[in-house]
């Protein structure tokens, strides 16, 4: 599960913690729409912690990794360790990971790990707008592949993290939250194109994917802290 | 080449062991240039080659107006050995000579191998070199980092606006929702702050070596980034150079995209933006005045600036992270 690149310095015991959201109560999604999320999954890693503030290829080495992807209930605000991670004794600054699928550089196309098996994100939901002619209700699935773009390529690549010098013990806590996945979802569109009373599925290249993707690659990326 | 007015007493040494270097080890001088990626002078033309634009539109700019200097260079085995040349400049990139334009040289340093770092900051800070007076005056009263101008063309170009598009009367869109568009322009006042460096060279060791016969460092600014897919990979080995979602920021059809029309465009909202691109790798921007956390890069407009703030380069190809301290 783990691999680190010996550079001298002691390995030691840290735990991997995951973290969803309570999303029980509705909330507000664009243009008028309120969402209801009944699941919402997401396939993380592998993960690689890097000692410069700037990962991609400048992480030269690595000082922790988590080579098998885990699997987050994001609608599960409890803490649940999943891993008990074996790190280097020295400080990391920034990561990069993937959704559960990797693309090896001797590899002709992207592997899915067991992780992303159901998809690299699964969602399920129910939006709502009130209209003229009443309310207006869309069932909603998504099962979506995050892939890289090529071979050797990592999904997120994330800088100035954070400054920490691990220790034997520390917790590292990955939190997501999936309401910020959905909130920019053009449901318009999605149910204008959708048959009534069927549930819509997000299609590949529609708005509500590019919402999904674009949230989980920039501005609402898995949130990752230490011993918090 | 073109030469600033660079007082040469603003360089600077710091020779902490100064003795011991000064008498037993030998020393040179640096000359540091301001370079433009031959893309800003030349543009980025159309074409299937792996430094064109893919898909059709070829991309000119007629201004390119930078700000960038404060160079610190630290030898790398002793980082009590320090040198630089402090200050900003306001320089034209886009009417640079193909050799650079002298920024200054760092005299009487010992030698060794420097890691090197500089900055873009405002043009409020910077000593404008070649910009004509209301261009300047604009990138101070707008904090900007960048001016910069130009158009793509292509002559069965097509903008395809989203939902938000103010289509004007009378304009009748083609069955795929588009409007012909042969050339599209852009003028952006950017502020993209950035702090660059410990600078890899492009092949072998980062930094300069100094020698006795001295050395060159050249500060090259890309100008290709705006149109890049998004943010791949060091070393622009998984680059694709693409404008579509320029010409389909035209909301209004008028053949100029602004920053109020990228500013309304989130990132979800841009048809182009499909498997291509990778967006997982964008440098966070600056901490908005009185936050803690980066100003998110949520719409068009933050995109841009985002780009811009990964342009900084050493001697060519040679990477700077950015932000790094």
């Amino acid at each position: 599960m783990l691999g680190c690149v010996d550079t001298g310095a002691g390995r030691v015991p840290a735990r991997l913690v995951v973290q969803g959201v309570d999303a029980s109560e509705s909330f507000a999604g664009r243009d008028g729409w309120t969402i209801e999320l009944d699941r919402a999954e997401l396939a993380f890693g592998g993960l690689t912690l890097c000692p410069g503030v700037q990962a991609g290829d400048l992480c030269e080495e690595a000082r922790a990794e988590v080579l098998e992807p885990v699997r987050i209930d994001g609608l599960d605000p409890a803490p649940r360790e999943v891993a008990e991670i074996s790190a280097l004794a020295t400080t990391v600054r920034s990561a990069m990971w993937n959704y559960g699928v990797r693309w090896p550089l001797t590899s002709t196309e992207p592997v899915v790990d067991e992780a992303a098996a159901d998809g690299s994100v699964v969602l399920e939901g129910v939006a709502r707008r009130p209209s003229d002619a009443g309310e207006r209700v869309l069932p909603f699935r998504a099962s979506l592949i995050l892939e890289p773009a090529g071979p050797g390529v990592v999904v997120v690549r994330a800088s100035r993290l954070f400054d920490h010098d691990i220790e034997a013990g520390d917790t590292l806590r990955v939190s997501i939250d999936p309401r910020a996945w959905v909130s920019t979802v053009q449901f318009d569109a999605l149910f204008d194109a959708t048959t009534p009373g069927e549930t819509a599925v997000f299609a590949e290249d529609s708005q509500a994917t590019r919402a999904v993707v674009t949230a989980l690659t920039t501005r609402a990326q898995p949130r990752l802290s230490w011993n918090d | 080449m073109k030469m600033l007015s660079l007082n040469p007493a603003r360089s600077f040494v710091v020779i902490a062991l100064a003795c011991v270097f000064a008498c037993t080890s030998p020393s040179g001088s640096i000359d540091v240039f301001i370079e433009a990626e031959d893309t800003i002078v030349s543009g980025i033309e159309a074409g299937a080659g792996p430094d064109d634009m893919q898909d059709g539109w070829t991309a000119t700019f007629d201004r390119y107006a930078a700000v960038l200097g404060d160079v610190e260079l630290q030898l790398a085995t002793d980082d009590t050995v320090q040198a630089g040349l402090p200050g900003q400049v306001a320089i034209d990139l886009a009417g640079i000579a193909p050799s650079g334009a002298s920024l200054g040289r760092i005299g009487d340093t010992p030698a060794g191998r420097y890691e090197i770092r500089y900055r873009q900051g405002s043009a409020r800070e910077a000593t404008n070199v070649d910009l004509d007076a209301v261009d300047f005056e604009e990138m101070v009263a707008g904090d900007c980092t960048y001016l910069v101008s130009g158009a793509i063309t292509r002559a069965d170009g097509r903008s395809c606006p989203s939902t938000l598009a103010d289509v004007p009367a009378g304009r009748t869109p083609d069955a795929d929702g588009c409007f012909p568009a042969p050339a599209v322009s852009f003028r952006w006042c950017a502020s993209a702050p950035a702090a660059y460096g410990p600078c890899q060279s492009e092949n072998g060791p980062s930094g300069v070596a100094l020698t006795q016969g001295g050395a060159l460092a050249s500060l090259t600014i890309h100008g290709d980034h705006l149109f890049f897919n998004g943010f791949p990979e060091g070393e622009e080995g998984g680059v694709v150079r693409l404008a579509q979602w320029l010409a389909d920021a035209d909301l209004d059809l008028n053949g100029e995209v602004t920053r109020a029309e990228l500013e309304r465009i989130a990132l979800e909202d841009v048809v182009e933006f499909d498997g291509r691109y990778e967006l997982g790798g964008a440098p966070p921007l600056p901490n908005l005045p009185g936050e803690t956390t980066p100003e998110p890069m949520d719409d068009l407009w933050s995109y841009v600036r985002t780009q811009l703030r990964t342009q900084g380069h050493l001697n060519g190809e040679g990477e700077c992270p950015v932000d790094t301290e």
